[in-house]
C-alpha cells in the first residue's frame, strides 16, 4: 500500500518540523489497532512494520504532548501565553512551521507533503538559488584542495543553497530529502510588530518552490 | 568533504571503489536532524566540529581573522554519543538518494525512537527492489536472485575508526537478521537481502556499503529461528554471500 507508507515517510518529516497538527492527522489512521498493528504483535510485510511504527510515533508524540502541557501549565497558571503548536504555511505541496528562536531570529522547516512533487522542487530550488546568487569570493585554500569542495567526480546532492538579502535577511538550504530550511534573522532596529511581517516573506519564498511563484 | 565510497558483497567481499560522496554541513546536518533519535538543535555545526568538515576552512577569507576551527574545543570533552549516533543514522538515506536514485518516498526511516521491547529493528526500510543491482551490478556474483523484495532493510553507522566501523557491521547484521526474522514466516523471499551503510568520520575516511545477500534462505530461516530461541547468531553468516 504505497498510500500507507508515503504518509508515514510525510509524517516523520511533519514531525521533523513540528508540523504537530499534520503528523498526528496523517498517523492518525494507524492509531486503530485494526488498521494497524503492534510492533510486538505478528508483522505479515514490511508495510506492517511502517504501519506499526507509525502508531508507536503517534503513541510517542500524545505523550509528549501530555508531558508539555504540564509543564507549560505552570506558565498559564502565571498567565503566560504559551502554545501547543508553531505558525504553519501550506502550499500545494509544501507545509512548514515558523519559530521564533529568540528575539530576531526565527526558522522556518519545510517539507514536501506531496511527494511526488520532488523533481519540480529541485528543479524550482535551483532556480531560485541562481536568482539569489551573490558574487562570492572563492577561498584560496578551496580553489587548491580537492578535499574543500565537491571534486568534479564526486557525487553530491540535488539540493541547494541560497540567500536573501533584505530584511528579513534569509539563508536557504534545501537538502537531499526536501526538507527546506530557513535560518531568518529581523536586521531592522525595530522589532517586528505583526506576524505579517515574517509570514509574507517565508510565504512567498514557499510559494516560489511550489508553483514557481509568489502569490 | 570528499569522502571515499566503496562497496562490497557481503561485510568480506573485496571492496570496490565507487566516487567519493560529497557529505557537507548542510546534508548531513538535515538529514540527521531528520532521522536522528537524538534531540539536537544543530546537528550541521556538530557534524562540522566533530569530523572538520570543509565548511569553515573553505569559507572566502577575511583578512586578518585567522581561518580558525572549533575543533580543539573538544578538549576536555567527549563526541556526544547521540550526535554521533544521528550522524550515523543520516548516511544511509543520502547514500541511497545519490547512487541508487532513490526517491524520497522510497526512504522509510522507521527506527523507533526507543529500543524495542522484544527486538531491534534497523534505521531503515528502503524500497530498493527496483533499483537492483543498479551501481551493484559489478558485485553481484552469479546465482544470487534479484531485485530480491521491494522493501529492502538497511542499517546505517557512524564510527570513528575503520575497526569500530567493522564492529559495526557485525551489530548491523544482527539488526537485519532480527528484520528478517519478522518477515520469515510471511515473506520468506525476503530473508538475507539488506545493507549496512557505515561511514568511518575520522582518517582514512570512508563510506562502506555493505550488500547483503542470501546464500541458503532455507538454512538462513533455520537459523534465524534458532537465533530467536537462544540468542545464538553464529550460523547466519554461512547463509549469507561473503558474510
Amino acid at each position: 500500500m504505497p498510500a500507507d507508507t508515503d504518509r508515514f515517510i510525510v509524517a516523520t518529516f511533519a514531525l521533523w518540523a513540528g508540523d504537530f497538527a499534520f503528523f498526528e492527522q496523517l498517523l492518525r489512521e494507524f492509531s486503530s489497532p485494526r488498521s494497524a498493528p503492534s510492533l510486538e504483535d505478528d508483522l505479515e510485510s514490511p508495510e506492517d512494520l511502517i504501519r506499526a511504527t507509525g502508531a508507536l510515533r503517534l503513541r510517542q508524540f500524545r505523550q509528549k504532548r501530555g508531558e508539555f502541557k504540564r509543564l507549560a501549565a505552570e506558565y498559564l497558571g502565571q498567565g503566560f501565553e504559551i502554545a501547543e503548536r508553531s505558525l504553519v504555511l501550506e502550499t500545494k505541496h509544501l507545509r512548514g512551521t515558523i519559530w521564533r528562536i529568540g528575539e530576531r531570529e526565527f526558522s522556518l522547516q519545510a517539507y514536501l507533503k506531496d511527494l511526488t512533487w520532488e523533481e519540480e522542487l529541485f528543479a524550482l530550488a535551483r532556480r531560485e538559488a541562481a536568482r539569489n546568487a551573490l558574487p562570492q569570493r572563492i577561498s584560496q585554500a578551496e580553489t587548491e584542495s580537492p578535499s574543500l569542495s565537491p571534486a568534479e567526480h564526486s557525487v553530491q546532492g540535488s539540493g541547494a543553497t541560497w540567500t536573501v538579502i533584505g530584511n528579513p535577511f534569509m539563508q536557504v538550504e534545501l537538502t537531499d530529502l526536501g526538507l527546506v530550511e530557513v535560518s531568518v534573522l529581523w536586521t531592522e532596529s525595530r522589532l517586528p510588530e505583526s506576524v505579517e511581517e515574517i509570514q509574507h516573506p517565508l510565504s512567498q519564498l514557499l510559494a516560489r518552490l511550489d508553483e514557481g511563484t509568489a502569490h | 568533504m570528499n569522502v571515499p565510497v566503496r562497496i562490497q558483497l557481503g561485510t568480506r567481499g573485496p571492496l570496490r571503489p565507487l566516487a567519493p560522496i560529497w557529505l557537507d554541513v548542510g546534508s548531513v546536518g538535515a538529514a540527521s536532524s531528520w532521522a536522528g533519535s537524538y534531540h539536537v538543535l544543530s546537528m550541521g555545526r556538530h557534524y562540522d566540529d566533530y569530523v572538520v568538515s570543509s565548511r569553515t576552512i573553505g569559507l572566502p577569507r577575511i583578512a586578518g581573522l585567522p581561518p580558525a576551527h572549533p575543533y580543539e574545543r573538544l578538549a576536555g570533552k567527549i563526541r556526544a554519543a547521540g550526535v554521533t549516533g544521528n550522524i550515523g543514522e543520516a548516511i544511509a538515506a543520502i547514500f541511497a538518494r545519490r547512487y541508487l536514485g532513490a526517491g524520497i518516498g522510497d526512504i522509510a526511516h522507521i527506527r523507533p525512537r526507543r529500543p524495542f521491547r522484544r527486538r531491534k529493528s534497523p534505521d531503515y526500510l528502503i524500497r530498493l527492489g527496483p533499483l537492483m543491482p543498479g551501481i551493484f551490478a559489478p558485485i553481484i556474483i552469479p546465482g544470487v536472485s534479484l531485485p530480491g523484495p521491494d522493501w529492502w532493510p538497511v542499517e546505517s553507522k557512524a564510527r570513528s575508526t575503520g575497526a569500530g566501523s567493522e564492529a559495526a557491521r557485525r551489530d548491523a547484521l544482527l539488526q537485519l537478521a532480527n528484520y528478517w526474522s519478522i518477515m520469515a514466516s510471511p515473506q520468506p523471499d525476503a530473508v538475507g537481502f539488506g545493507a549496512i551503510v557505515a561511514f568511518t568520520y575520522q582518517p582514512p575516511r570512508e563510506v562502506r556499503v555493505s550488500l547483503i545477500l542470501p546464500r541458503n534462505q532455507v538454512g538462513l530461516t533455520q537459523a534465524l529461528r534458532k537465533l530467536r530461541d537462544d540468542g545464538a547468531a553464529g550460523e547466519l553468516r554461512a547463509y549469507l554471500h561473503a558474510c
